[in-house]
């Protein structure tokens, strides 16, 4: 393998300003025996309150199902951490809780590197990872180091809102792709990019490969190989923003009866995985921005890059003027707990995942299938992520060319309102158009009396999600008169 | 005196002006309940189930007393798992916020009533953001000659640029008032085509690196040169509870709290003040968790930004400070442990005061210690021979102190404007936090001395 190609021609104005702090420099010398430092102004770790953190989780390889909570006496992880090592992989709490390690604690860093050759393999050498408090920082310190004002970048037709606005308040430029219901069409995206003038050509793609929200579609292999040939014959950086990359379903069969719960094996776990861009990364050009807060918790906000490591380090001169590092309580119970579970007991953890999404899907579907009207609407049962997508034909409402003056956002509004009074919160599919939130960039489609809900099975439990969706399909009944 | 426009938001940055987050999208909030009807079940937002949070109990022992972190609670003065764990608001979650506003109330009682204060991911993502807030491209910073220069990246990753302003050494009571009236009465023919100050950035507070505390009367004078100018002050205080001047260790929390140095916000009627506060030097600097005290008006904004850039302040990290407040038996049990933090340093300070004090070369006038009235940090100016090379001999000094065991800052490198100090740079920040103990705090403060020692010998026999 060769090491990543120079890529700094793509760094901002901002972040080739970003040099080492001089004060900042001086903490090499710390740590070297016999040297008394009365240099920095690190307080006295003997000072933090807190002698010790434990916490307790349910143990691999989770026979009951992730989330079930351990009763008395039954198998647990126990976290504990302490202002001094016990174990190797533990980052003590006077070391996590105290000034210094802006790219992430070392044992952090090691289970990720570890997480990633397992899963990604990058092919390239001199890859690594940095941390972040969540892909929400990550995404914007990726503005912040590669975006002028005025650059552009590629960004799927529907996509975050938070993300588009964090890249709005750059000033950058949109280049909105044509997605189907499995994401990206390539060759679509090479027509858009073959009529580009050189100058504005992008800087990169920001893409959600899986489990894409809104949309809940995901990108297969041959469409993410397609895509990388472009960012190469174009030159634009990929940034996968990952979030649901561990939220992989199986398909969905409608027959009940039919379906495999069995559980899988490891490698075939692994291996139905879709590849992602940073396994096909020769170049070093793709940033994979990976978080936790699906796999374990939001709050924890803690998560990684991994990249090149010259474009990383201008990532930690960000940091060490901005968020300095992630949160120490969050690396040290973090790495504590995955250090315990170690990698082996994290993949159970994720086949676990799988598992419950799985059912989560099913019984989301299924209840769309039972309550929703069939003759308005049209949905591809997802196989990654949190999200569903109901499209609805807005030309069929009743009042749609009297009162509603034949304009689907009319008909979405009262869908909305609608199905709030009966108790269902979905969200409307206008706002997560980048037309929507620049309206100076509207897409110039042909009109379309399509519109759509996005919906999630995360949130709440199997009987709430049954309930919620029959009331949403209740109120489409009502407002569309069937 | 006439009174400026008190509508604050004209001092907000256009970028943090354009910066609008859809309010489509966050109108219905989180989990608050509907107007209409029966609550609605989320299917909406992409939260995930938590019971599949792998931490199912979090324990936390502090140093005499411990506590659980309920599953799920009533009491609005704990945050539980359920809530933390979870995805959280932008400005922090309400108790650790209620607690935030008492602290203010109770020391600092400010000037108005217009003020909030919102949760950041401690004290650098605080100033971090309150540059944004008001800081456009071309803009200008008025700072300290010597400061805690890492916050310049901020500034430049803006665009704007700093001048400073002078200490008044020989008083050793902060910064320079005259010399701040003469830079902006002069500005055009010191300053010639740079954008007159918007923002004064200043740790008025065992100031870093000098220790100083600018006291209630030039405080006052300062606030009204900036108000008459309109400049806008960023009061950075993480050393302030680090109270060193009285002269006794504390017991009684009362009276601690009048001791602690005051601040801009005392005397900000006119919402001319950002005071930005972090949990890193009384609870513990990887708790990554702090807050800003701004005009109501500018909480939108600043948190505009966090959704953006930060997200939400860590959950654990609220978990742990705000119920450990709570356990402590709310601010007053707060306040105690700040109380042994405090006592904790005022004992170094005296231990390292008397090394100092005691050594020959300060018999011999070869050194002049400033004694902190707050903070971390004690400084030393160097008696240099009239006339000598003040930048050749600190790089001296370095060497030798590297010799006998012992770094130390010399205070250049804590320049913003090398150039401006460059003639004037004859002075050492030694911090008394990073010693082990008392025993090795003074065997770091011997070896300083016999360096500067060993420094003059060279000198006078050279």
């Amino acid at each position: 393998m060769a090491p990543a190609k120079d890529l700094t021609h793509f760094l901002s104005e901002e972040s080739k300003r970003r040099q080492p702090s001089p004060l900042k420099t001086a903490f090499k010398y710390f740590g070297q025996p016999d040297l008394i430092f009365l240099g920095g102004g690190l307080p006295l770790s003997d000072y933090f309150p807190f002698n010790k953190i434990t916490v307790e989780s349910p143990a691999p390889p989770f026979e009951n199902g992730i989330g079930y909570a351990p009763k008395e006496g039954e198998a647990i992880t126990k976290t504990e951490v302490l202002k001094q090592k016990i174990e190797d992989f533990d980052v003590p709490l006077s070391r996590s809780l105290q000034y210094g390690h802006t790219g992430g604690q070392p044992e952090f860093l090691k289970f990720v590197k570890e997480h990633t050759e397992l899963f990604h393999k990058p092919p390239y050498d001199d890859w690594d990872v940095l941390a972040t408090v969540g892909n929400t920082q990550a995404w914007d310190a990726v503005l912040r180091t590669f975006c002028n004002e005025g650059d552009s970048i590629l960004v799927e037709q529907y996509t975050f809102p938070s993300s588009m606005e964090a890249a709005k308040s750059q000033a950058v430029k949109f280049i909105p792709i044509p997605v189907d219901a499995e994401g990206i069409l390539p060759e679509k995206l090479d027509e858009q990019l073959a009529k580009l003038e050189k100058s504005q050509l992008p800087k990169l793609l920001y893409t959600i490969p899986t489990g894409h929200n809104p949309t809940g579609s995901s990108l297969n292999k041959e469409r993410k190989q397609a895509i990388y040939k472009l960012s190469q014959k174009y030159d634009f950086l990929i940034i996968e923003d990952e979030p649901y990359y561990f939220l992989q379903m199986e398909t969905y069969t409608p027959d009940a009866s039919k379906r495999d719960n069995a559980p899988k094996g490891k490698e075939e776990f692994v291996n139905a995985l879709e590849p992602s861009f940073l396994s096909m990364d020769v170049d070093g050009r793709v940033l994979r921005l990976d978080s936790l807060s699906k796999v374990l918790a939001p709050g924890t906000r803690i998560g990684w890059i991994v990249g090149q490591p010259a474009l990383l380090m201008k990532f930690f001169r960000l940091h060490e003027v901005s968020i300095q590092n992630p949160c120490g309580f969050s690396s040290s119970i973090v790495t504590g707990l995955l250090s315990r579970w170690g990698n082996d007991g994290y993949l159970n953890w994720l086949m676990g995942l799988r598992a419950e999404y799985t059912i989560k899907r099913d019984v989301a579907i299924d209840a769309i299938a039972a309550s929703f009207p069939k003759e308005i609407i049209e949905y591809v049962p997802p196989v990654a992520g949190m999200f569903f997508t109901v499209f609805i034909d807005a030309a069929r409402h009743p009042k749609f060319s009297t009162e509603f003056d034949s304009d689907p956002l009319k008909v979405e509004n009262a869908i909305f309102e609608s199905s709030m009074k009966k108790g269902a919160l979905m969200i409307p599919g206008s706002w997560f158009e980048i037309a929507h939130s620049f309206p100076e960039k509207a897409l110039s489609n042909e009109v379309d009396s399509k519109i759509f809900f996005r919906g999630t099975y995360a949130a709440v439990p199997l009987d709430q999600l049954k309930l919620g969706l029959e009331r949403f399909g209740s109120a489409l009944k009502e407002e569309f008169g069937l | 005196m006439t009174f400026p426009d008190s509508n604050v938001t004209n001092f907000i940055s256009k970028r943090a002006r354009a910066r609008a987050i859809d309010p489509a999208f966050n109108s219905v909030g989180f989990g608050k309940a509907h107007d209409k009807g029966v609550a609605p079940i989320n299917l909406g937002y992409g939260m995930p189930d938590q019971s599949f949070f792998p931490i199912k109990s979090l324990q936390v022992n502090l140093q005499d007393s411990s506590f659980e972190v309920p599953r799920e609670t009533a009491n609005r003065q704990e945050i539980d798992l359920k809530t933390g764990l979870q995805y959280a608001s932008p400005y922090g979650h309400p108790s650790l916020l209620k607690y935030t506003r008492e602290i203010i109330e109770r020391i600092h009682s400010p000037a108005n009533d217009r003020w909030d204060t919102v949760i950041t991911a401690g004290g650098a993502n605080g100033i971090d953001k309150c540059f944004d807030l008001l800081l456009d491209e071309g803009d200008t910073v008025l700072i300290e000659e010597y400061t805690f220069v890492p916050i310049l990246g901020s500034v430049k990753n803006i665009g704007a640029t700093v001048v400073p302003l002078k200490f008044d050494f020989q008083s050793q009571s902060g910064l320079d008032i005259e010399y701040l009236a003469y830079v902006l009465e002069n500005w055009e023919s010191l300053y010639p085509g740079k954008r007159f100050p918007k923002v004064l950035y200043t740790i008025p507070n065992g100031q870093n690196p000098t220790g100083f505390v600018t006291d209630l009367k030039s405080k006052q004078k300062i606030y009204d040169i900036c108000v008459q100018n309109d400049i806008f002050i960023i009061e950075d205080d993480p050393y302030g509870y680090l109270e060193l001047a009285t002269d006794k260790p504390f017991d009684d929390v009362e009276e601690y709290l009048k001791s602690l140095p005051t601040s801009y916000l005392s005397v900000d009627k006119h919402s001319r003040v950002l005071r930005i506060e972090s949990f890193s030097k009384v609870f513990a600097p990887g708790s990554r968790l702090g807050f800003i005290v701004a005009h109501k008006d500018f909480i939108e904004p600043i948190t505009n930004y966090s959704v953006l850039a930060t997200g939400f302040p860590s959950g654990p990290s609220q978990i742990l400070i705000n119920n450990t407040i709570t356990a402590l038996g709310g601010l007053d049990g707060w306040f105690k442990w700040a109380i042994k933090v405090r006592n904790e340093y005022w004992s170094r300070k005296q231990a390292a005061m008397k090394q100092l004090l005691q050594s020959s070369c300060a018999k011999k006038d070869q050194l002049i210690v400033f004694e902190p009235k707050a903070g971390m940090f004690i400084s030393v100016s160097l008696n240099f021979p009239p006339g000598s090379n003040c930048l050749e001999l600190m790089s001296k000094l370095s060497e030798k102190t590297a010799q006998h065991g012992v770094t130390v800052v010399p205070y250049q490198t804590l320049s913003p404007i090398p150039d401006f100090t460059k003639d004037n740079c004859h002075y050492v920040r030694l911090t008394i936090a990073s010693a082990i103990d008392h025993g090795q705090l003074k065997e770091a403060f011997r070896r300083f001395t016999s360096a500067v020692e060993d420094l003059f010998q060279d000198l006078e026999s050279s």
